[in-house]
């Protein structure tokens, strides 16, 4: 019946079936997002009727500024530390997590729940404890005897401060790769390992030859959020960093396009945001060559 | 089928493009309203005359006065009947300024609105989005310093309630049990630091991780020099004409003071990973000693340092400890589009009075700008003892290009208070960089 009414309708009527919220989609979201070109090429405080038309000024001004070189350099470690760490991390718990157990239900709930509260908070927590003098991480080291770590800190270099704000990242979010890749996992046929297994596999060849490759799609998905949420990250960077607006050594060009908000013209982050949208478009479209491919190869 | 599949892959990448940049510029729009046309002038006085009750917003970021506000405006009702004020905050300060931004762009800004001195109150002076309150009865209190402040071309703006010295806050029992008092001058000041050091104190508390090298310059360079110098280096260095900081002696010995802070070791182990509420702690736990803050504080202090007797002096300088440093709290202004403007600088007004003004100070703990207003709040002496001193308030300026060279103006300073830098080295790398920014051709 559903596949009989699915052969009725044309093209044109699933378009038609999705205009309404199409446009709802495009007028409240897409249109004032594509505003952010035009408004690069000016000078605008955000509230005056005077518009400086300043051509590609906004886009020199940041290409000229050490904002540029270090804001991308942050930008690109954040997310390949994201990236990296979060992919092989919330693979390894989906793995071990896979078996519909009531304990392994617990972990994923477990894991999950730091999903639930506001970064705000978990910002704010984590910022006592890299405290470098009265946090816990040090109290924990020193009662360790770990005298080197005693009054560690976190966050005094760019590299290591990046590491940290991405590792807190981690812990507040990887239910939402972990919850994808169960589920992608429940969808492996049993019967794949069982063959395997008959044909005398390791565990590890298991992994390498029937979980991974099944499980590509979704982490081909995962890796674009991944690198999109990453690249697009400021809660944590903002609040672990300055909390007065000053310029952090750590600063990503997301943090630079939110501070740009609050100054005095609103044409260079606009600016920023069409950098750092034409690099995602690019990662976009490697992304999308490769999951192509690779959902061909499998099918 | 081929050319349908091209096609629908061609769509999708569409998609997913649009769909990338509303991403990446994503908060970006909360702004980007439509350009506003200059208000054909509702007419004020039309509004006045209308003797019907009128409602108006006060809108602040200053959370922590709720109940402050909320006890002044029962008050203003009661003498005002027809008047009733609503009260809004937001103590997100970034979130508080996009939504006034906002609201200015599209004509319902509130009647009245606070706006921290340094963040567009020279712009919406300028720009007429505030009104001029030099005629208002509440500029016959004001006090010299506070109305100099928020003049801007003959023309005074707005009603600054309060000013904050940022100063060192000591904790008079650790001082009395080492023997060691209020420093009298840069020599003096570090040895006392280093004696506290020697017998098992820590340094001085400051959330370096918050405030970076801010505070601790500005205080410095502010010290050394009067608001009118500080304001003309700000905004040299902003429109291009200052290139050589060296030249400037003031400035070049704020440098070499935030040098000496590291080199000798004075500020608390770590100082540029504590965070502001953690300086307080490492002072109300007596680990530190003093802590660079400002006296606002002193509103919250039996929660920030219970049971602490505290004494303050002006952050020393290479030059001497005498010249304290304040920065202004929260300046009224009224929109100058209100439709019930009167009724908007009647709430100023109101709160500019010494009566009120007096209510406000003694229940915020912060030092009054307004004549006749005795304070009478635990430490209210100690603010005032250091007020009949010379005290250099932190001038009011426009720095529209900052964007371009602030990173780098604040790593040079973080950098030599912080990491030991050469000072002559980071001025010469920060200048680099002015050069390149050409601020003196930024349209």
């Amino acid at each position: 019946m559903q596949s009989s009414l699915r052969k009725k309708l044309s093209t044109y009527k699933y378009v038609l079936i999705m205009l309404p919220g199409l446009i709802v989609w495009f007028v409240l979201s897409i249109w004032p997002h594509l505003e952010v070109f035009p408004q690069a090429f000016y000078k605008w405080n955000g509230y005056s009727p005077n518009k400086v038309f300043v051509g590609w000024q906004n886009f020199e001004t940041f290409y000229r500024s050490s904002a540029f070189k270090d804001g991308l350099l942050n930008t690109v470690l954040y997310v390949l530390f994201l990236f990296v760490i979060q992919t092989v991390l919330s693979v390894f718990l989906a793995v071990v997590l896979k078996r519909n157990t009531r304990q392994n239900r617990f972990f994923r709930t477990f894991f999950f729940l730091p999903l639930v509260f506001s970064s705000v908070m978990v910002g704010l927590t984590w910022g006592y404890m890299f405290d470098p003098n009265l946090g816990m991480l040090n109290q924990i080291f020193s009662a360790l005897g770990i005298k080197s770590l005693e009054s560690f800190n976190w966050l005094g270099e760019p590299v290591r401060a990046i590491f940290c704000i991405v590792m807190v990242h981690i812990w507040a979010n990887i239910g939402y790769p972990l919850t994808i890749l169960t589920a992608a996992l429940q969808t492996i046929p049993e019967d794949l390992y069982e063959v395997s297994e008959i044909e005398g596999a390791t565990s590890m060849q298991q992994f390498r030859k029937v979980t991974l490759p099944l499980l590509m799609p979704a982490l081909l998905r995962i890796t674009l959020l991944t690198v999109v949420t990453g690249a697009l990250a400021v809660d944590y960077i903002l609040i672990l960093g300055s909390s007065v607006g000053s310029a952090n050594e750590f600063d990503t060009w997301a943090v630079k396009i939110y501070q740009g908000l609050l100054g005095s013209n609103l044409g260079l982050p606009s600016a920023i945001g069409v950098f750092l949208g034409a690099i995602l478009f690019i990662v976009f479209l490697i992304q999308y060559v490769v999951t192509k491919k690779v959902e061909d190869s499998i099918h | 089928m081929t050319i349908r599949k091209q096609r629908s892959k061609w769509l999708v990448s569409a998609l997913c493009f649009v769909l990338l940049f509303s991403l990446a510029a994503c908060g970006g729009t909360k702004d980007e309203t439509k350009e506003t046309q200059p208000s054909t002038g509702e007419s004020a006085s039309t509004q006045e005359a209308n003797t019907e009750p009128v409602t108006i917003t006060y809108s602040t970021f200053r959370a922590e006065d709720e109940q402050i506000f909320k006890k002044l405006i029962d008050k203003f009702q009661k003498e005002n009947p027809g008047i009733t004020v609503k009260f809004d905050t937001n103590k997100d300060a970034g979130a508080y300024y996009q939504t006034l931004k906002a609201n200015i762009a599209s004509g319902q800004a509130p009647d009245v609105f606070d706006l921290h001195p340094n963040t567009n109150y020279t712009d919406f002076a300028k720009d007429g989005v505030i009104a001029d309150l030099s005629d208002q009865p509440f500029v016959a209190n004001y006090q010299d310093g506070p109305k100099a402040l928020t003049t801007i071309d003959g023309k005074i703006y707005g009603f600054n309630h309060a000013v904050n010295l940022i100063c060192v806050i000591y904790n008079k029992e650790i001082f009395k049990n080492h023997n060691v008092d209020v420093p009298k001058d840069w020599n003096d000041f570090v040895s006392i630091v280093n004696k506290l050091k020697a017998e098992g104190e820590g340094g001085i508390a400051y959330a370096g991780a918050d405030v970076k090298a801010v505070w601790l310059f500005n205080a410095i360079a502010n010290e050394l020099m009067s608001p009118a110098d500080y304001k003309a280096f700000a905004e040299g260095i902003d429109n291009g004409s200052i290139k050589t900081i060296r030249d400037n002696v003031k400035i070049y010995t704020a440098l070499k003071t935030l040098s000496e802070y590291n080199k000798q070791g004075l500020l608390y182990t770590n100082s540029d990973g504590v965070k502001y509420p953690q300086s307080l702690s490492l002072f109300a736990q007596k680990k530190a000693p003093m802590v660079i803050i400002g006296t606002w504080t002193f509103g919250t202090k039996e929660t920030d340092y219970p049971g602490i007797d505290v004494g303050i002096f002006p952050i020393p300088t290479l030059e001497g400890t005498q010249v304290g440093y304040a920065e202004p709290a929260q300046i009224s202004v009224v929109n100058a589009k209100s439709k019930h403007i009167e009724a908007a600088k009647k709430w100023v007004n109101f709160l500019g009075s010494p009566e009120n003004a007096t209510f406000y100070v003694n229940n915020a703990k912060m030092t009054t700008t307004v004549k006749d207003v005795e304070a009478n709040f635990s430490g209210a002496d100690i603010l005032a003892a250091q007020m009949e001193k010379e005290v250099h308030v932190f001038p009011i300026f426009a720095t529209p290009n900052m964007e371009s060279y602030q990173v780098d103006y604040e790593e040079m300073k973080t950098n030599i208070l912080f990491k030991g830098a050469d000072v002559d080295k980071e001025i010469a790398a920060f200048e680099q960089l002015l050069k390149k920014a050409d601020l003196k051709n930024v349209k």
